[in-house]
């Protein structure tokens, strides 16, 4: 859907210049959730700019749809930018108009009649759970309903793409969660296309299906968000995925040999870790009951990224010797990782 | 009755005068400002469009016009009122009286106004416009849906500032073409010692600012929301 090859944009400025974007390709499928994380400067705005060239790359192609956006007059350019929804950190709502006003605007171009419009508007209102405020001004909406109505907007003539630059950067986490099903709701129901932009692996996690990492203005890591996630590859990566994720605070622990993690003799300290769909919990109490040894849950933690569990438990086994060794073997069997930290 | 009589005894004498003299500069102010009305708006869109991450940005444009408000806005009204009196005979066929005062006002409000409405535009989030272009808007629905309807409240102030000051300028300026109250209070409070006069000149250009000022909160509050 989104076909983004060797784009380069650089911006000149009194103080020198920047190059924003080096060299960036990118493929995104239809129906697809991508995200793009990076730091502060990374260059991503820059990135979802170029899509609908709003940024102007200064090489490089951008195809959307079928269609090369760096080589269509102004007026196929508008026509196109219309198929390509764009949501913003500020929301970036009209304030002179009420909701209502807000989601028609677009909708005027589209060559929509005063009863369509209203019909469609109060469609959307519904499909984005704000229909008492339809007659409000932006003025009076907390942040969270600001971007729903701004999603509405967007999504107002049915765009094939979604872009979405920050959507929930200022906005609380409960607020965030709430945004971000939403968004998931409208993929799934009508399958745009959507460009994820963020700083928060836990944007990630929650609802892109692949995602790319950017680090001064290169791609420097992409792939699906449960193998991003699990085994990140970059620095960066790891960083963000040690943010969002409470096993990274487990494997700080084990390294600095917290008290939390002593042993006692004959006792042997194991991190389990494992990915799947659900029934491994079960694994545990089948290896503790088959080879008579005891487990002493110390730590877990659990992710789930693209419908899949990722799951790290740090146990300490106590029994036989042969026995624990036994359990070991038949959770490694059963695709779980296990390593012995201390015995 | 008796009042005004005791306090203005010379403005009385000449009532008609004096109304036809309010009149005057209600009339030039009017006409003045609905011709720099419309011009300033231009002028400032034309700033906001070619200037540095304008949507049509255009380098020479720009400093060509910004260089020419400059410049009108640095000569001093009452030497643009003599400076400019071959052209307004030229085109109102009188370079006197309220006719003659109009040209030069609008030429010294029109650059001042200009600048209000290329402030106004600037105070406009720069996101509105990208949320427009987004949505595949063109220049020209952006001048129309962005900046002519979310900068009305700042362009409202904008014109109550222009508008008053355009008063001022009425009331110089008719003092040099004849017609106003500034004529009005040169005539009689000045040349002819009846002080009361300029004050009565004085309080109604008082009441009309108020007047304007009052209008203009109205507006902008009407239209901030
Ligand atoms: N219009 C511009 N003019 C000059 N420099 C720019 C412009 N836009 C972006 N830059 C520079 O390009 C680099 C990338 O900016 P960009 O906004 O894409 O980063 P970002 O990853 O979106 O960061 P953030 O998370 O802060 O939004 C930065 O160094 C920025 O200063
Ligand atoms: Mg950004």
């Amino acid at each position: 859907m989104i076909s983004i090859r060797n784009v380069s944009k650089t911006f000149a400025s009194s103080s020198g210049s920047v190059e924003a974007l080096k060299e960036v390709s990118l493929e995104i499928g239809e129906g697809e959730i991508y995200g793009v994380i990076g730091l502060s400067g990374a260059g991503k705005s820059t990135l979802a700019r170029c899509i609908n060239l709003l940024e102007r790359p200064d090489s490089g192609s951008v195809n959307v749809d079928g269609m090369e956006m760096t080589s269509l007059s102004p007026r196929e350019l508008r026509g196109q930018r219309r198929g390509i929804g764009m949501i913003f950190q500020q929301f970036n709502l009209m304030p002179s108009r009420t909701v209502w006003g807000n989601i028609a605007y677009p909708l005027k171009k589209a060559g929509l009649g005063r009863e369509e419009t209203d019909k469609r508007v109060r469609e959307l209102l519904r499909l984005v759970g704000l229909e008492d405020k339809i007659n409000a001004y932006p003025r009076q909406l907390s942040g969270g309903q600001k971007q729903r109505v701004a999603i509405a907007r967007a999504i107002a003539v049915r765009p094939k793409v979604l872009i979405c630059d920050e959507a929930t950067s200022a906005l609380d986490p409960a607020t965030t969660l709430s945004i971000l099903a939403l968004l998931k709701q409208i993929n799934r129901e009508m399958g745009i296309t959507m460009v994820v932009i963020t700083h928060e692996m836990a944007v990630v996690k929650e609802i892109c299906d692949r995602v790319a990492v950017m680090e001064h203005g290169r791609i420097v890591e992409e792939g699906s968000a449960l193998s991003v996630f699990a085994s990140p590859r970059s620095e960066v990566a790891a960083s963000f995925v040690e943010s969002a994720s409470g096993a990274a605070r487990i494997n700080r622990l084990l390294d600095e040999k917290s008290p939390a993690v002593r042993i006692e003799k004959g006792q042997v300290l194991a991190k389990l870790t494992y990915m799947g769909t659900g029934a491994n919990e079960a694994l545990i109490s089948q290896a503790s009951r088959r080879f008579g040894v005891d487990c002493n849950i110390i730590f877990g933690n659990m992710e789930v990224v693209q419908d899949t569990t990722i799951g790290v438990l740090v146990l300490a086994f106590s029994g036989e010797k042969e026995s624990i060794t036994a359990a070991a073997e038949f959770l490694s069997r059963n695709n779980v990782i296990v390593e012995v930290i201390d015995r | 009755m008796n009042i005004l009589y005791q306090f203005f005894p010379n403005t009385m004498d000449k009532t008609t005068e004096f109304f036809e003299s309010i009149l005057q500069t209600l009339q030039m102010t009017a006409a003045a400002g609905a011709v720099s009305f419309f011009l300033g708006l231009l002028f400032g869109l034309l700033l906001t469009l070619t200037g540095k991450g304008g949507l049509k940005e255009n380098r020479p444009v720009y400093y060509v016009a910004d260089k020419l408000i400059n410049i009108c806005r640095s000569i001093p009204f009452v030497i643009m009122l003599t400076a400019l009196l071959p052209v307004t005979r030229a085109i109102m066929g009188s370079a006197i009286g309220t006719r003659g005062a109009i040209i030069p006002l609008i030429v010294g409000s029109t650059p001042f106004f200009a600048r209000q409405v290329e402030a106004a535009l600037a105070e406009i989030d720069r996101g509105l416009v990208e949320a427009a272009l987004s949505m595949g808007d063109s220049p020209f629905d952006i001048v129309f849906k962005v900046y002519l309807r979310e900068g009305v409240p700042a362009i409202a102030r904008g014109v109550t500032i222009t508008l008053i000051s355009l008063v001022g300028l009425t009331a110089m300026a008719g003092a040099v073409a004849g017609g106003g109250l500034g004529s009005f209070a040169i005539m009689w409070g000045h040349q002819r010692n009846q002080t009361d006069c300029t004050y009565a000149a004085m309080i109604a250009i008082l009441l009309i600012v108020f007047a304007i000022q009052w209008v203009g909160n109205l507006i902008i509050k009407k239209t901030t929301h």
